[in-house]
């Protein structure tokens, strides 16, 4: 095969843009799935069995359901019931409800390595469960949150391609439109990984940093 | 009793005086059942101001639960709870008496310091951090103030060099007196300390004790739970031992240590006696 990399000078704008969006979505869903799968967590273990009973069913459920029938859901299901939203928040939507349960599960192993005697200090105290929840717990969860939350925002990188399924002009979608005009399918594809792969270092990178937080001040020691 | 029918009237103790000034703490008849398991039973206790009240007994006779139902941490099945003439856990409105909001049980926590056996430490805050944490969101101190009085807290325990550590760095005797800094930092009106140096190295009881000793030199209220008989014996004003949920016999340490009436007590003393060596 003749490789010619020099296609990239002229497409590097596409996929930049592609990136962008990609960038964007995965920070979208990061953002909003995030405090929506620390109240999954705290509700699945919630002691009001009409909190975690439904929210059991609803984990099993969606986890179980292909992401991309979620994302049809919303786009084409929405509608006809009067929701007609764009792609990109169509695809925010879908991946944040799907998300908000993978990161339940990591959120409520984390809460569950918290020894239960911290919470009884808190309260002891006089502190709100809220400020206890953002202040004195989930940051003990970091040790055990931080690896599987990676390797899930990882997946949430990999899993915005999908939303090329409802024409979000995502890096994928970029690349595949790229190379349909340019013939160079296996260039573009090849740049549009090694972004993908940068992007994951950004990822890792994060990981690697709270972990350096945690093993400094003794978080994920246990006493 | 008329504090059972009366929720504004402050529970007089049996030997109050004229001045009318009632007990800092007073429990009525306390029952708690965890499941069809009695853990306390019909526990009266009255703690004045600037007394240090000791709770001995054995493992599982309830002690640490008679402090929980104190600071509603465990919500009593019966009884009454009053603080500085206040009840806990219960408020009165329009003539009736309903349990007490989230917030409020939370502004009566704020003032019953506690102080747990494990330290119960936040592990990813500094010792100041530790202590500036609840003054803050709880007291509404600005950050200087705060900081302004952990220190002089923590020097007061002697950790005056110890700002900046964070608890893992701390031996078990300091992480405790950290622990008795946050809690005073709230400026209670009563301490509960639940075996306080139950978890700690032989060597490092002292200086605990130590701490506790000064506060109760300095008026603090406090209730103590504690197998330290020469503590007890040194410190306490009064005494309770309590077996099987109840209060077996009270009264000046002279009498309950030296010259207890029961068998029970007797009996626990002189175990104790024996695994102190
Ligand atoms: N949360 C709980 N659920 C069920 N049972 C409990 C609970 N807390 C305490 N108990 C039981 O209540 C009884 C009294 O317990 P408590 O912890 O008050 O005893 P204690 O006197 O403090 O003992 P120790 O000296 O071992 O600390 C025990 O039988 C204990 O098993
Ligand atoms: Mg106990």
């Amino acid at each position: 095969m003749n490789l010619d990399f020099g296609i990239i000078a002229v497409v590097w704008p596409a996929l930049l843009k592609g990136s962008l969006v990609t960038v964007q979505l995965t920070l979208a869903v990061l953002i909003c799935a995030t405090p929506l799968a620390v109240l999954v967590a705290l509700g699945r273990d919630s002691k009001i069995p009409a909190l975690r009973l439904p929210l059991a069913v609803f984990s099993a459920v969606l986890r179980g359901i292909p992401p991309l029938l979620v994302l049809f859901i919303v786009f084409f299901g929405l509608p006809p019931a009067g929701i007609t939203l764009d792609p990109f928040p169509s695809a925010v939507l879908a991946m944040t409800c799907y998300m908000a349960f993978y990161f339940g599960e990591v959120f409520r192993g984390g809460l569950q390595s918290v020894p239960p005697d911290q919470w009884r200090a808190a309260e002891a105290l006089g502190l709100k469960p809220s400020r206890t929840v953002v202040r004195i717990i989930l940051p003990q969860t970091l040790p055990a949150v931080l690896p599987p939350y990676i390797s899930h925002a990882t997946e949430v990188l990999k899993g915005t391609a999908l939303a090329t399924a409802v024409a979000v002009p995502e890096l994928t979608s970029a690349a595949r439109q790229v190379f349909v005009v340019t013939f160079r399918p296996f260039e573009v594809l090849i740049v549009a990984a090694l972004i993908y792969a940068v992007l994951d270092g950004i990822l890792l990178t994060l990981q690697y940093w709270g972990e350096r937080w945690a093993a400094r001040t003794g978080t994920s020691i246990r006493f | 009793m008329t504090s059972a029918t009366d929720p504004n009237k402050k529970p007089v103790a049996a030997s109050d005086d004229a001045s009318g000034a009632g007990p800092m703490v007073a429990v009525r008849n306390l029952r708690k059942e965890f499941g069809s398991l009695v853990a306390v039973e019909d526990v009266s206790l009255d703690v004045n101001a600037g007394e240090v009240f000791a709770i001995i007994g054995a493992s599982g006779s309830g002690k640490s639960t008679i402090l929980k139902c104190i600071n509603f941490l465990e919500p009593p099945t019966a009884g009454e709870i009053w603080v500085d003439g206040r009840r806990v856990g219960v408020v009165e409105t329009g003539g009736r008496l309903r349990p007490a909001r989230a917030s409020e049980l939370r502004r009566s926590r704020a003032d019953i310091g506690m102080v747990f056996q494990s330290f119960n430490l936040f592990p990813h805050f500094t010792a100041l951090q530790n202590v500036i944490e609840a003054p803050m969101a709880v007291r509404g101190l600005s950050r200087s103030d705060a900081i302004g009085l952990a220190k002089e807290l923590l020097d007061r325990v002697g950790l005056g060099d110890k700002f900046d550590e964070h608890p893992r760095r701390l031996s078990g005797g300091q992480q405790q007196r950290v622990a008795i800094a946050r809690a005073l930092a709230m400026r209670p009106k009563v301490m509960l300390m639940d075996e306080v140096t139950s978890a700690l190295d032989p060597e490092l009881v002292e200086e605990v004790l130590g701490v506790m000793k000064n506060l109760a030199r300095d008026g603090m209220t406090m209730l103590v739970v504690t197998h330290e008989m020469a503590f007890a014996r040194d410190v306490a004003d009064s005494v309770v031992f309590v077996d099987g949920g109840r209060v077996v016999e009270q009264g000046p340490p002279s009498e309950i240590l030296r010259a207890p009436q029961e068998v029970r007590t007797k009996a626990f003393l002189q175990r104790i006696l024996r695994t102190d060596g």
